[in-house]
C-alpha cells in the first residue's frame, strides 16, 4: 500500500506585475504519484521543474506567497497543515541539500539525540549514539565533533543517521548527490537503499539521472512542473527501447554515457 | 593562440592554497577538459584564467607574453549559474548586446528566439539563460571561453544542444574552451584531451 | 477535488499597494494645499487681532485662534508648509552625504571604510535628540541651524543600505563579465551599480522626510531649533501647552494632527516603495 499519495498537487506564486496586476504562476501544476513502502522513487528535473517544491509541499514547507492546491494522503490520512506539522521529523523526513541545515552550535550527538527525542524514542542506553554513527561508516569520535569540521559527504551521512534515529516512514532525499564525489555518493545512496530495504518508502530527488538510476524502481520525470513521464528504472538501457514514452527515451538518448543526441526540444 | 596558465598559485592569508604551482595550456580551436573533486580549486583556477581573479603566485599569458590587465579580454568565463551572471534590471537585449552586437547566425545556433530579447531574466528559464550568457560572451574577439559547469544545472536535452553548439562554434571561429566538469561521461564526449586537478 | 491545505495568498511585501495608494494621494493633496494656501495667504491671517482672542473653532476661524487673536489654521497651514520645506531640504541633504559616503566606503579603500563606518557607529550611538539640540545650539538655532543639525544625523542607515548594495553588485558576477568585457569603471557606476541605488536612494528619501519634520518640529518644540517669531509647528505646539490646561483645546490639536497626517502618510509612502522596488520582492 502506498506511504503517499499525491493526487492533483498544483503549487502557484503570486507576484505583482506593475502597480496593480497580480497574477498567479503555476510552479507546479497538476502532479499526480504515489510511492509505496521498500521502493525508492526518483524524482528527475533540471532545476526549476519543481522537484524542490513538490518536497517542500509534502513536508509542509512551502514560503508563505505559495498557494498549494490538491490532496496529499500520508498512510491513507489527509495530509494537512496539521497533519504535516505532526508528522514531520518523525513519521516523515527531509535530508536536505547541505551543511547548513545542520544546527551548527551542536555536536553531532546531540543532535542525534534531539532527532531520536523529536521522534519520541529517545536514545538512553550508551553507545546508541556511537552504533547509529557506525552504520553509516562514521566514526564514533564524530558523535563530539561540530558540523563545520565535517566534510560533505560526512555531512550528509550524519543528516542520514539522524533520519534513522527518527524512524521515519517516508525519507525524503533532496539532491543527496550534490557537491559529493563518486565515493561519498555511491555511499550515500546505499545508505537511502537500505531504508527502502527496510521498509521505508524513499523518494530521491536528483538531477542526474545515472546516478539516482543506480537505486531507484521507478523515475518521475519532471520538466516545467509537470510529469513528463514516469518509467519502470530498468527501462532505462540500451537505446531506451523499452521505455514507454518519447519524453523519457529523448532524455535517456541525450545524455553524454548514451547517444548524447541532438534534438530540437521545443519547451 | 594560446593560453596558458604558469606555476599559478592562489590562497587567502596563511591557510592552505586554494591552488599550488599548477600548470595548464590551451589551444584555440581545441576543447580540453578539466575535472577533479569539489574543493580542489577547478572554479579558482577557471576565474584566475579568465582575469576574474588575479592569482597569488605564477603568471598568465597569452602566446606567451602576459596580456595587459584591462581593456577587452579574449578569455571568457561562463558560470554556472547564468542568473547571477546577468544584471537583474537589463533586459535580454541589452544584456546580449553589452559587448557588442550579437550575430544572427550564432543566436539561431545556439536556439535563441527573438522574443526572448525584451524580457526581464526572471522570466527565462535556466538553460535558456544560459544561452543567453554564452551569446554575449561569444564576440568576435572571443578567443577562449572558460565554460565552469556551464550545463551541471540543465536537463539533458538542453545540455547536449548547448554542448553541440559549442563545439561548433569552437571549429567554425577557431575558439579554445576550458571544460570544467564533475561529470566524466560529458568530457568524455565533448573534450579532446582531459586533465585531472 | 478537495483542497487539503491552504497557504495565505498574498505577497506579504506586495500587497499593501491600497494604503500606499490613499497615503499617497492624502499626502499630495495636503503638500498641495499647504503649500499653495501659504503662498495665496502671504502674511496675511497671521496678524494679531486682539479682539478676538483665543476663540473657540467657528466658521470665522475654522481651528479657532490664539492668545493674541491669530488665526490658528493660517498659522498651522504656514508652520507646515516652512516644516515641509525645512524636511525636504534636510532629507535631501542627508541623502546626499549618505550617498557620498557609502560610494566612499564601498570605493575599496579598507581605510575609508573603517573612517566611514566609525562615523556611522559614532552617530548611530548617540541618541539623536542630544545630538540635534547640540549642533543647533552650536550653530545657534534658526532655519539653517535646524537643517543642517536634522541633515547631519538622519544619513547613518541609509549609508549602511547602499554602502552594502554598491559592495553587493561590485562583487556580482556581472559586474566582472562587464570589466572582461573592457568596461571602464565609469561604465560600470554608470550602467550596472547606479540602477540599484537610485530606488534606494527616493526611497531613503521618502522615510527620511517624515522623520525630518519630527524632529524638526521637537526641536523647536524644545526651543532649540527656530525662533519663536515664526509659525512653526513646533512653536504652535509649545505655546498650546501653557493654554492647555485652561481648556483651548484647539491650540494644539489641530496642528499637532495635521502634522502626524503628515508624518504617517509619508512613512506609509516610504515602506510602499521599499517592497516595491524591491527586486527579490515578490519574485520567486
Amino acid at each position: 500500500m502506498s506511504v503517499l499519495e499525491i493526487e492533483r498537487l498544483t503549487v502557484s506564486f503570486h507576484r505583482r506585475d506593475g502597480l496593480m496586476r497580480r497574477i498567479a504562476i503555476d510552479c507546479v501544476r497538476d502532479i499526480s504519484l504515489a510511492v509505496a513502502r521498500g521502493e525508492v522513487l526518483a524524482l528527475f528535473g533540471a532545476s526549476g521543474a519543481g522537484k524542490s517544491l513538490l518536497a517542500h509541499a509534502v513536508m509542509g514547507l512551502l514560503p508563505a506567497n505559495a498557494l498549494a492546491g490538491g490532496t496529499m494522503r500520508f498512510d491513507g490520512r489527509v495530509l494537512d497543515a496539521r497533519a504535516q506539522a505532526a508528522l514531520r521529523g518523525n513519521r516523515i523526513a527531509l535530508i536536505p541539500q547541505s551543511v547548513a541545515h545542520l544546527d551548527p552550535l551542536a555536536t553531532v550527538g546531540q543532535q542525534l539525540r534531539w532527532a531520536a527525542r523529536r521522534a519520541r524514542h529517545p536514545m538512553t542506553t550508551p553507545g546508541a549514539v556511537e552504533g547509529a554513527l557506525s552504520r553509516f561508516d562514521l566514526a564514533p569520535a564524530v558523535a563530539g565533533t561540530f558540523p563545520h569540521t565535517l566534510s560533505g559527504g560526512m555531512a550528509r551521512r550524519v543528516m542520514l543517521a539522524m533520519t534513522t534515529a527518527s524512524g521515519a516512514d517516508l525519507v525524503l532525499a533532496d539532491e543527496p548527490s550534490n557537491g559529493l564525489d563518486a565515493e561519498n555518493t555511491a555511499r550515500v545512496f546505499r545508505c537511502l537503499k537500505s531504508f527502502a530495504e527496510a521498509g521505508k518508502a524513499v523518494i530521491v530527488i536528483s538531477h542526474d539521472l545515472s546516478a539516482a538510476l543506480k537505486i531507484a524502481d521507478r523515475v518521475v520525470l519532471l520538466s516545467g512542473g509537470q510529469v513528463a513521464a514516469e518509467e519502470r528504472a530498468g527501462a532505462f538501457a540500451g537505446d531506451g527501447g523499452a521505455l514507454s514514452t518519447a519524453y523519457a527515451r529523448l532524455i535517456w538518448n541525450a545524455l553524454p554515457q548514451n547517444g548524447f543526441s541532438r534534438v530540437r526540444h521545443e519547451a | 593562440m594560446r593560453l596558458e596558465a604558469v606555476a599559478v598559485g592562489f590562497g587567502f592569508g596563511g591557510g592552505t592554497p586554494v591552488l599550488d604551482g599548477v600548470d595548464l595550456a590551451l589551444e584555440s580551436g581545441r576543447i580540453s577538459g578539466l575535472t577533479g573533486k569539489s574543493g580542489r580549486g577547478k572554479s579558482t583556477l577557471g576565474k584566475i584564467l579568465a582575469r576574474h581573479l588575479l592569482p597569488t603566485k605564477g603568471r598568465v599569458l597569452i602566446d606567451g607574453a602576459a596580456p595587459v590587465s584591462s581593456g577587452f579580454n579574449p578569455v571568457q568565463l561562463i558560470h554556472q549559474t547564468a542568473i547571477f551572471a546577468v544584471n537583474p534590471r537589463w533586459k535580454i537585449g541589452r544584456i546580449v548586446s553589452e559587448a557588442c552586437l550579437p550575430d544572427e547566425a550564432l543566436m539561431q545556433a545556439l536556439g535563441i528566439r527573438r522574443q526572448w530579447l525584451d524580457r526581464y531574466p526572471h522570466e527565462l528559464s535556466g538553460g535558456e539563460l544560459q544561452r543567453v550568457a554564452l551569446l554575449r560572451s561569444l564576440t568576435p574577439r572571443t578567443r577562449f571561453l572558460i565554460a565552469d559547469e556551464i550545463t551541471s544545472m540543465l536537463d539533458p536535452i538542453a545540455q547536449s544542444e548547448i554542448w553541440h553548439a559549442l563545439i561548433d562554434v569552437s571549429e567554425k571561429r577557431d575558439i579554445g574552451i576550458l571544460v570544467i566538469s564533475h561529470d566524466r561521461a560529458l568530457l568524455d564526449r565533448v573534450a579532446a584531451q582531459t586533465v585531472t586537478l | 477535488m478537495t483542497v487539503a491545505f491552504e497557504r495565505p495568498s498574498e505577497t506579504p511585501s506586495l500587497d499593501k499597494v491600497g494604503p500606499v495608494l490613499v497615503a499617497t494621494g492624502i499626502a499630495v493633496l495636503l503638500l498641495a494645499a499647504i503649500l499653495l494656501a501659504a503662498w495665496l495667504t502671504g502674511a496675511s491671517g497671521l496678524a494679531s487681532d486682539l479682539q478676538a482672542r483665543l476663540q473657540p473653532p467657528s466658521f470665522q476661524h475654522l481651528f479657532g485662534t490664539d492668545m493674541f487673536g491669530r488665526d490658528v489654521l493660517a498659522r498651522t497651514i504656514k508652520g507646515l508648509a516652512l516644516s515641509f520645506r525645512i524636511g525636504f531640504l534636510a532629507a535631501g541633504i542627508s541623502v546626499i552625504i549618505a550617498t557620498c559616503l557609502a560610494i566612499v566606503a564601498a570605493s575599496g579603500s579598507r581605510l575609508a571604510d573603517s573612517i566611514v563606518s566609525l562615523l556611522t557607529d559614532m552617530t548611530m550611538g548617540l541618541p539623536h535628540l542630544v545630538l540635534l539640540i547640540l549642533i543647533s545650539f552650536a550653530l545657534g538655532g534658526g532655519t539653517t541651524a535646524v537643517v543642517i543639525a536634522v541633515a547631519v544625523t538622519h544619513w547613518p542607515r541609509l549609508t549602511r543600505i547602499l554602502r552594502a548594495e554598491i559592495l553587493q553588485v561590485r562583487n556580482a558576477d556581472y559586474v566582472a563579465v562587464s570589466r572582461n568585457f573592457g568596461k571602464s569603471r565609469w561604465f560600470i557606476a554608470r550602467h550596472h551599480i547606479l540602477p540599484h541605488l537610485i530606488p534606494q536612494m527616493i526611497v531613503g528619501f521618502v522615510l527620511l522626510f517624515p522623520h525630518a519634520i519630527l524632529h524638526e518640529a521637537g526641536l523647536t518644540f524644545l526651543g532649540f531649533g527656530l525662533e519663536p517669531g515664526k509659525p512653526a509647528i513646533g512653536i504652535l505646539l509649545s505655546e498650546s501647552m501653557r493654554y492647555l490646561m485652561a481648556g483651548k483645546w484647539w491650540l494644539g490639536l489641530f496642528p499637532g494632527f495635521l502634522l502626524l497626517v503628515a508624518v504617517l502618510c509619508f512613512d506609509v509612502i516610504g515602506n510602499g516603495l521599499r517592497a516595491l522596488t524591491d527586486p527579490r520582492g515578490g519574485r520567486s
